[in-house]
């Protein structure tokens, strides 16, 4: 039986069961609970009829979300599309069964060659839309390409696509074939360097599929997909597949964005099959459910199973076992699992998927149900078969592995493992016999919830805890969501079943609601600068690396500005002409104003930055307490004098609230900072910056300017409290006055109040506004003079260096004449103005040059590297250097330095294998390995140049994100290449599984070939001939045997 | 219709090199000894002879970390990666043209790696290759883009963009590929009304400047020999060929900068002037003497 076809039979089953689904429906809560409404409009729209008039469409509710922004449209899929046949009369490829409105109005947008992005639940269809794309590139007979994250995955697409198709190719790393063909299948990694080198392929392409795009949340891979959406030519179609994400609409506007081109988004609203989550305490009480089909959290069934929990606790320490204990026998664990699996057995709810979080468990699991089988007589005969055939391209010192012997004997009874320990060519066969449904349970880690349509009718969780490489955690809701929604076979089953089990304990109900019901994570932003990248863009003209960076999806928010920046400049740039025009005549002073205004400027930076620091010096500290005279300036108080009356903190900042004189009675309002100046100032913006705004800074300057001058009232009484800041506090003044502050502060704030607004202030107010007065008085009159409290001897030398600067500034500006200039403040009005206006464009030129980028300094960091290592020179014209890096895949930095610093070249074939399995191997070791002379003098040398690089790297402030060199695998390649045996060289490693070594040799080879090519390059022939012996050395037997999914003679399983 | 025919004895010749402000570089010749010592990796021209690494061609040797390589006095043009290149169509074969492009062998340009008219998108047919002598034909000269270098050194060009493709009316010199200086862009629309594109090959073209906007829509391949190119505009682009070649006998490093200053500086002579040895000196030593001071700053 052919897999597609089986497919084809679920998608026109779960067809007809969602007609009668919309019909049914009368506003039933959906399953995601962030999309009721819409499905309500659903149950509106929809009439119980089949014909539907399309005028009723408008009358539907409008989406109460955000369906369109600039480059980016959701398309509602609660309408159907009624006249499909007539916009598109002739398919390009057609189904046997009806498409789904959402099928059918991604293929409409794709007829109209636009950009589509399907965000879609677990096996709700959306390869459709890719393979529609696929045939309309070979109708308009052009190229189109299918990218995946995982290898594995790309294996079984092309398998499928080939059926389909086929005229299909396929490139990864170590294999390629038919890379001529109309439909290319490969890693994005593939395609992003075909870009960058501008490959041939590119050049007819039309269609780019993008499978499991939310990869781009990959914080070690991310990146790659955000480069290939950049670097691909506009003319080019995207479509993109995704899982359900909260910011679909964002990720599609900033690629609609950066190709200019519309993208549609199309979106399904709930799963095909429904999902039913419980939890498992024990045989004895069975399941609880905890979350129904439609998304909700029971409480009721969470707290029986907490109840029962406890009990079966309570009674097991009754007899006597040790109570909370975290980790059970391995015993235990295997009387638990046999007893489960009879029950779920008994209760049909096989075949499952048991997500056991860590590869050891997976195995130790399995091996646990040595009493269990599963399958019947002739299922048992098949897989024999079939496994054998599978089997009979690898050696037979291979076939008789542990491993392989292990896992035939599992498969026999119908239990499957698979993680990434696992061979590849054993994985392959799990999944094929899974996907027949003859394995009817498999112990899985979070891999293979990536892979392809492989659903089962239940899934459970072993433990929903995961080590993630530092920390213990609980899933995550996307990596729940992502590996629950495996449950549910289209067609087949109902719905789908999610148990938790809890064998010591009930997780949390908190916990768990949010992991089941949580939002999965949005998109964001793995983007990040490398050195290839960075190489790559230096060699060619096509884009900069700061045109890269600014189209990322880190800096769409920074791009989507500029047009606003532009407009702003304009108007400054208009606004300038405007005042330079007018000014010229009167220019008399200019200089010597604008000459001021630079210094006040920068004393008044210097004076906001350190003021605070200074204020907080112990000695300063001191003297602020209530009742001390201050000189201060603040807004249009301009040199005053003032009395302390309370500290207070506001924002986490010192503020000090202080009793000084004003001439006006309007002054009198409150004052409470800048609250009331900054309401004003946003609701009519556009008018006083018509006008003039005044600046604090305005103050600030006539402030300066106005130095020596102390303001005295006009008359007597006038006074206000204001609520300043440490940089508008100028000095201290020795004197104190012995007023009740608090009196001052009560009797005025009444005042404010509307009512009391006519009382005369009080006694004690009175009496300090008078003590003021008079001392205001005679400090300006010269007959007191004015003292302040000297800085602290103790200052820090840091800050003594700024404090000598002010000095200098200060004793500059009182040197300064030109406020002696009559008209002085209208004059400086203008200047003022002008370099306010001057300071705008400056900063919004710096807003709109790639300077402001985020990551604009480390890109200056790593170009310095680069420079200073010499892979280009000083116009960053890419050097020999740089060019061998270009070669690289990963690790450019390093393997370049080896190259040429001649660690290779002076080695043999099977000592430079070894030696690179540094860099790709990633696995901690317990066990030192053994190694050869010549092998640990290269791991010196290799780790003396990752030294020298890291100190490069920290020269100019890169953190270095290498992995840590790991001589691990350094032996086992060693005497893989040297030609052992793979069972003899597993004897080497204890703690690493198989399937590791064979992923690790196999990235292995993609490196040599790297190397290989850059001896060529460089011109020595002599190491080119060694990697290409050094390759052929270990790409044999069961490292590098064919992947079943491209092999021709595929054994296809069929009963 | 009078000419001047300049003829003068060898002795007479005059000297036309500039001297640098660097010593000259020790030359190596084919079958010296570089070094005895292990530990070296060999590059381009050089070879082993017993532990000895050894020069196969004249040159300097350059070296990069523990890599010693033989850069010759003159050779023929290495391509690199991302390179701009200025090439004539030497023959038109399946699928592919062949171009000269001053290397060892003939360059290679796909039918697929070019822009064809009439859209970015070019569906896969037999018409385009029957059609490919419309589009370039022998003799046709092209600008275009290394792709990536065959095992056997030859080049795959494409024209990646727009701004490659086929050249029309102008002047190409030709000069020592060392010459020109590798920048980030070779396409240079010059102050003085004329563009360049600097082939990293050695081959320079110059031409009169065709407005942006107009460029845009040829896509690379339309052909406008009728137009005629006004005389102003013809002298402007002889005086550069004949800076660039001056400045080319003076063995001075052809950039966008290096030309204008040489440009700048011929003003006072006749363009026709600049053929002869003397002013072509005095323009170079001036222009040297130009751009010293511009790194000075």
């Amino acid at each position: 039986m052919s897999l597609i076809k089986q497919e084809e039979d679920l998608l026109g089953l779960w067809q007809e069961e969602t007609k009668e689904d919309e019909t049914k429906q009368t506003g039933k809560i959906s399953l995601q609970n962030l999309e009721v409404d819409i499905d309500a409009d659903v149950a509106e729209v929809v009439p119980k009829e089949d014909i539907i008039p399309v005028l009723k469409i408008t009358e539907s509710a409008p989406l109460k979300r955000q369906t369109q922004l600039q480059w980016a449209e959701e398309l509602d899929i609660s309408c159907p599309v009624t006249d499909f046949e007539k916009k598109v009369p002739t398919m390009a490829k057609t189904w046997s069964f009806e498409l789904d409105t959402f099928q059918k109005k991604a293929i409409l947008k794709l007829e109209e060659h636009a950009n589509v992005l399907v965000a879609a639940h677990t096996s709700a269809g959306k390869t459709v839309v890719a393979e529609y794309a696929i045939a309309l590139s070979k109708r308009h007979m052009t190229r189109s390409i299918y990218t995946s994250p995982i290898k594995a995955l790309s294996n079984q697409k092309y398998r499928d696509f080939r059926e389909t198709f086929g005229d299909v190719g396929l490139i990864t790393g170590d294999f390629q074939v038919n890379q001529t063909a109309q439909c290319l299948i490969m890693t994005t990694e593939i395609l992003r360097s075909m870009l960058y080198c501008g490959s041939e392929v590119i050049r007819d392409l039309e269609y780019v599929v993008f499978d499991e795009v939310h990869y781009l949340n990959d914080s070690e891979r991310g990146h790659v997909w955000e480069e290939v959406l950049i670097l691909l030519p506009d003319h080019v179609s995207i479509v993109m597949l995704s899982a359900t994400i909260p910011n679909t609409l964002d990720f599609a506007n900033w690629v609609g964005a950066t190709k200019k081109k519309k993208v549609y988004v199309v979106s399904t609203l709930k799963r095909p099959v429904p999902l039913q989550h419980y939890l498992y305490t024990g045989s004895k009480t069975g399941l609880f459910l905890i979350v129904e089909e439609a998304g909700k959290f029971i409480e009721s069934g969470y707290d029986l199973a907490h109840t029962v929990k406890q009990t079966q606790k309570k009674q097991k320490a009754k007899y006597g076992s040790k109570e909370g204990k975290a980790h059970l026998t391995p015993k235990q664990e295997a009387t638990i699992w046999t007893v489960f699996v009879a029950q779920l057995r008994k209760e049909d709810k096989l075949p499952a998927v048991a997500f056991t979080l860590s590869r050891h468990r997976c195995d130790q699991n399995a091996r646990n149900l040595t009493t269990v089988d599963l399958t019947t007589g002739s299922e048992k005969s098949f897989i024999h078969r079939f496994f054998n055939k599978s089997i009979q391209n690898l050696k037979e010192p291979d076939r008789a592995l542990p491993q392989v012997v292990a896992l035939q004997d599992l498969l026999m009874r119908g239990i499957g493992v698979h993680h990434s320990g696992i061979l590849p060519i054993l994985k392959e066969i799990v999944e094929m016999l899974f996907q027949e449904g003859l394995v009817k349970l498999l112990f899985a880690t979070e891999t293979f919830a990536m892979g392809v349509n492989m659903p089962a009718r239940t899934v459970l969780f072993d433990s929903i805890k995961k080590f993630d490489g530092c920390d213990v955690r609980t899933l995550l809701p996307a990596e729940y969501i992502q590996m629950a929604g495996r449950a549910g076979r289209r067609g087949l089953d109902k719905t789908g079943t999610v148990i938790i089990m809890c064998k010591v304990d009930v997780p949390g109900m908190k916990e768990l609601e949010n992991m089941m019901l949580g939002k999965p994570m949005s998109l964001e932003s793995k983007f990040r600068l490398t050195y290839s990248m960075i190489l790559n863009l230096f060699r060619v003209e096509m884009i900069s690396v700061e045109g890269m960076m600014s189209h990322s999806f880190k800096e769409f928010r920074h791009l989507s500005q500029q047009k606003k920046y532009e407009k702003e400049l304009e108007t400054v740039k208009e606004k300038m002409k405007e005042i330079s025009s007018n000014t010229q005549q009167q220019g008399l002073h200019w200089k010597s104003l604008s000459d001021f205004y630079d210094m006040a400027a920068e004393y008044l930076q210097l004076w906001s930055e350190f003021r605070k620091e200074f204020l907080a010096e112990p000695k300063y500290v001191k003297e602020l307490t209530p009742g001390r005279m201050l000189l201060i300036s603040h807004k249009e108080h301009i040199n005053k004098l003032g009395i302390l009356l309370s500290l207070e903190t506001i924002k986490k900042d010192r503020a000090f609230r202080v009793l000084v004189l004003c001439n006006d009675e309007k002054t009198r309002t409150v004052d409470y900072g800048d609250e009331i100046q900054l309401s004003v100032a946003s609701s009519d913006k556009e008018k006083s910056e018509e006008q003039y705004k005044p600046d604090p800074l305005w103050y600030k300057m006539l402030g300066l300017a106005n130095k020596k001058k102390i303001f005295v009232p006009d008359e007597v009484g006038g006074h206000t409290i204001l609520t300043v800041t440490t940089d508008d506090i100028i000095d201290i003044v020795k004197n104190k006055v012995s007023v009740d502050t608090n009196l001052v502060i009560q009797d005025w704030e009444k005042r404010q109040i509307s009512r009391f607004r006519d009382d005369p202030p009080g006694q004690t107010c009175s009496q300090a506004v008078q003590r003021l007065t008079e001392f205001t008085k005679n400090v300006s009159s010269g007959t007191v003079p004015l003292e302040f409290v000297g800085p602290a001897k103790d200052i820090h030398l840091k800050n003594f260096d700024v404090l000598q600067k002010l000095n200098d500034l200060e004793q500059k500006l009182n040197d300064c004449t030109s406020m002696n200039i009559a008209n002085f403040e209208q004059l400086f009005k203008e200047v003022f103005r002008c370099k306010q206006l001057e300071q705008k464009r400056e900063d919004l030129l710096y807003k709109k040059s790639p300077r402001s980028l985020s990551l604009y300094p480390e890109f200056k960091e790593r170009v310095c590297v680069l420079q200073e290592l010499g892979y280009i020179d000083k116009n960053n014209s890419v050097q020999l250097k740089g060019r061998v890096a270009c070669e690289m895949g990963n690790h450019e930095l390093m393997i370049t330095e080896m190259v040429l610093h001649c660690v290779l070249a002076d080695k043999q074939p099977a000592e430079i294998a070894a030696l690179l399995s540094c860099l790709v191997f990633q696995q901690k070791r317990k066990t030192e390995p053994v190694l050869t002379e010549t092998l640990k003098k290269g791991v010196r040398q290799i780790e003396e140049i990752a030294k020298n690089v890291e100190c490069m790297e920290r020269k100019y402030g890169i953190e270095s994100g290498h992995d840590k060199l790991n001589s691990g695998l350094v032996e086992v390649v060693y005497e893989w290449a040297q030609g052992k045996p793979f069972c003899e060289i597993m004897q080497l490693t204890d703690d690493v599984q198989e399937g590791i070594i064979v992923r690790c040799i196999q990235q292995l080879n993609e490196t040599l070939c790297d190397v290989k090519n850059a001896a060529h390059r460089i011109g020595d022939p002599a190491l080119k001939q060694k990697m290409q012996e050094a390759s052929d050395a270990i790409k044999r037997d069961i490292v590098f045997v064919a992947s079943l999914y491209t092999s021709e003679d595929n054994p296809k399983p069929s009963l | 219709m009078t000419q001047n025919v300049h003829i003068r004895l060898a002795s007479q010749r005059i000297d036309n090199t500039i001297v640098g402000t660097s010593e000259v570089p020790r030359l190596y010749t084919p079958g010296e000894i570089i070094t005895c010592r292990s530990g070296f990796m060999r590059g381009h021209g050089t070879y082993m002879e017993e532990d000895a690494l050894t020069a196969s061609v004249a040159g300097v040797v350059e070296q990069v970390n523990k890599l010693i390589s033989v850069r010759p006095i003159k050779n023929r043009y290495n391509g690199e990666i991302g390179d701009v290149v200025v090439g004539r169509i030497t023959e038109v074969q399946q699928k592919r043209w062949k171009v000269d492009t001053n290397s060892r062998l003939d360059s290679v340009l796909l039918l697929s790696s070019v822009n064809l008219p009439g859209g970015e998108l070019r569906r896969r047919g037999t018409e385009d290759e029957q059609m490919m002598r419309k589009y370039l034909q022998e003799g046709d000269l092209i600008s275009a883009e290394v792709q990536k270098i065959y095992d056997d050194g030859s080049l795959s060009l494409y024209t990646r963009s727009l701004k490659y493709g086929k050249l029309c009316q102008g002047v190409l010199v030709k000069v020592f590929p060392s010459l020109v200086k590798r920048r980030k862009t070779h396409f240079h629309n010059l102050p003085c009304g004329a563009s360049m594109i600097l082939g990293n090959n050695g081959f320079i073209w110059i031409c009169p400047t065709v407005s942006e906007d107009e460029e845009n829509g040829l896509g690379g391949f339309t052909e406008n020999l009728l137009e005629v190119v006004p005389r102003t505009d013809r002298e402007v682009i002889a005086r550069l060929r004949n800076c660039i070649l001056a400045l080319a006998n003076c063995k001075m490093m052809l950039c966008d900068t290096s030309i204008l200053y040489a440009f700048e500086e011929s003003q006072k002579y006749e363009v026709l002037e600049l053929l002869r040895p003397e002013p072509m000196l005095d323009v170079c030593v001036l222009t040297q003497q130009r751009l010293y001071m511009q790194e000075d700053e």
